[in-house]
């Protein structure tokens, strides 16, 4: 087996190494080649506003709700995104997962402590299984990775998701220090040519080719490295979230060391922005 | 001892205490319940029959004191009793008999799990072993707990269980569902640290605890 020095980890891979069974020993075979195992503060941060915060939604959405019935008329109601629908496949696969364990259970129990309504065990079993999996997200990190690499300080104290009196608590979502200037803009400037290369070769990428997510990225870069060489014109996570979020990506290649593979499962985005920079991307 | 003797139970009638209390009186006078009996007989206090009688009350409420002892060393190392002294607050929300009968379910599932062990390799009374074992664990889910780490624990179990139901069980998953069985039974009450531990060792015998999630991209999600 080859072996490498180092890989870094981006948000989609760890997101799926931890609750993606396909994926599971796949990654674990890639990862088995490395010596060390680096990521990113910000992947925390993208763990935080992203996933999390969806799974924090849902079941907090199933402990208000008395019924099961509720919880699929509350994500029915929702806005109709790519968001909404993933809910709520969410809400099915926990439903079907479940209701084929309670057909297999002896209710010879339920005599002695009170029939459970199948409503009832849904909403208690799957909330269950969302803390698992909020916990399992969030302490993954620190369970594979090695080397947390922040060189913008994006939010050092970072925590998980609190539970208060049974409803999870998110807050807060972004860095306290990115209020008035966080050091993004300064980590721009110092990669600024890096930036450029990405910028400029997913310009050629002609428009009909161009998804949503990369026309706002090329819009986010420009403006973002349009604002380098005025000291005075400030950049934060916190004012400007989107710009930020947008270069999620660009942001996470630049951060990787120098030497070490991206280990994503996104080839559509990671392909042109690694082979910009003259980096590695494995994926899986 | 005292507040014991004079309990009253199903086992001891009014009668009795009253009269085992007028004998105690008596017994003052002597040492041992014989000698005490010696001494109403020689001073005149009661005839032979009376003495016959009495000692054979006396006899039968040593013994009923005897089992209510028993009874009570019992209680004091019951789990619910351990329990109360790591968290009052909590255990008084649960009920003892929710206790006793998860103790019971786990007990007997580890059983399971040891004899699936001892017997592993015949295969099929190996896996016989381990249906037993995950009937009892989606048992305890009819069962509401009020530990939600315990509830936690018991959700990663049943996934780690259903994800193997038609594959069949590796040794190292059978020890790693033991030690968690075991270490569910001493922590119905249930801490983060030792949740994130049940977590791990499944984990790392080899049990995919995402397997709900099959099938969902989260990539719309990041």
């Amino acid at each position: 087996m080859t072996s490498y020095e180092r890989v870094f980890i981006e948000t989609s891979a760890l997101v799926d190494y931890t609750l993606k069974p396909e994926y599971r020993k796949k990654i674990d075979a890639i990862l088995d080649k490395y010596s060390t195992k680096t990521s990113s503060n910000y992947v925390r941060m993208e763990l935080k506003k992203g996933v999390i915060t969806y799974l924090v939604y849902l079941h907090n959405k199933i402990i208000n709700c008395g019924e099961w019935s509720e919880v699929q008329r509350a994500i029915s109601k929702l806005s109709s995104t790519p968001q909404k629908h993933r809910l709520g496949t969410i809400l099915e696969v926990l439903e079907n997962f479940f209701a084929e364990i309670e057909s297999a259970t002896l209710p010879d129990i339920a005599q002695e402590y009170g029939q459970i309504t199948h409503s009832e065990y849904l909403r208690r079993r799957s909330s269950s299984y969302l803390r698992l999996s909020i916990r399992r997200l969030w302490k993954q990190f620190e369970k594979i990775v090695d080397e947390d690499v922040n060189p913008m300080s994006c939010f050092i104290d970072i925590k998980p998701p609190v539970l208060v009196n049974g409803m999870f608590d998110n807050s807060p979502r972004t860095c306290d220090k990115s209020e008035f200037e966080c050091k993004i803009k300064n980590f721009f400037r110092e990669n600024s040519e890096s930036f450029d290369r990405i910028l400029d070769d997913l310009k050629k990428i002609s428009e009909a080719d161009r998804d949503v997510e990369t026309k706002h990225r090329i819009k986010s870069l420009k403006e973002i490295l349009r604002l380098l060489p005025y000291n005075n014109r400030k950049f934060s996570n916190r004012e400007n979230p989107q710009r930020c979020w947008n270069c999620s990506d660009a942001i996470l290649a630049v951060t990787s060391p120098e030497g070490a593979h991206i280990l994503h499962h996104n080839p559509q985005h990671y392909n042109s922005i690694c082979k910009s920079i003259n980096k590695t991307g494995v994926t899986y | 001892m005292r507040s014991v003797m004079y309990a009253k139970t199903s086992n001891v009638s009014e009668d009795n205490i009253v009269d085992f209390q007028a004998y105690v009186k008596r017994k003052r006078l002597g040492g041992s319940t014989g000698e005490g009996l010696k001494s109403l007989k020689e001073k005149g206090e009661a005839t032979g029959e009376e003495l016959f009688e009495l000692k054979q009350r006396v006899g039968s409420l040593e013994s009923t004191v005897k089992k209510i002892q028993e009874k009570v060393d019992e209680r004091k190392a019951s789990p619910e009793n351990i329990y109360r002294l790591i968290d009052d607050a909590a255990v008084g929300q649960q009920s003892d008999n929710t206790l006793l009968k998860a103790r019971e379910l786990l007990q007997i599932g580890l059983q399971h799990l040891e004899q699936a062990l001892h017997e592993f390799p015949d295969e099929i009374e190996r896996e016989a072993k381990l249906d037993l074992f995950f009937n009892n664990i989606r048992r305890l889910t009819l069962i509401p707990f009020k530990s939600r780490n315990f509830e936690d624990a018991i959700t990663a179990l049943l996934v780690a269980l259903q994800g193997t139901v038609t594959e069949g069980y590796s040794r190292e998953k059978i020890i790693a569902l033991r030690n968690v069985t075991k270490v569910l039974m001493d922590n119905i009450f249930m801490s983060e640290e030792v949740l994130d531990k049940c977590i791990d060792k499944l984990e790392e015998s080899g049990f995919d605890l995402s397997l709900p999630f099959k099938g969902i991209d989260f990539y719309d999600l990041l």
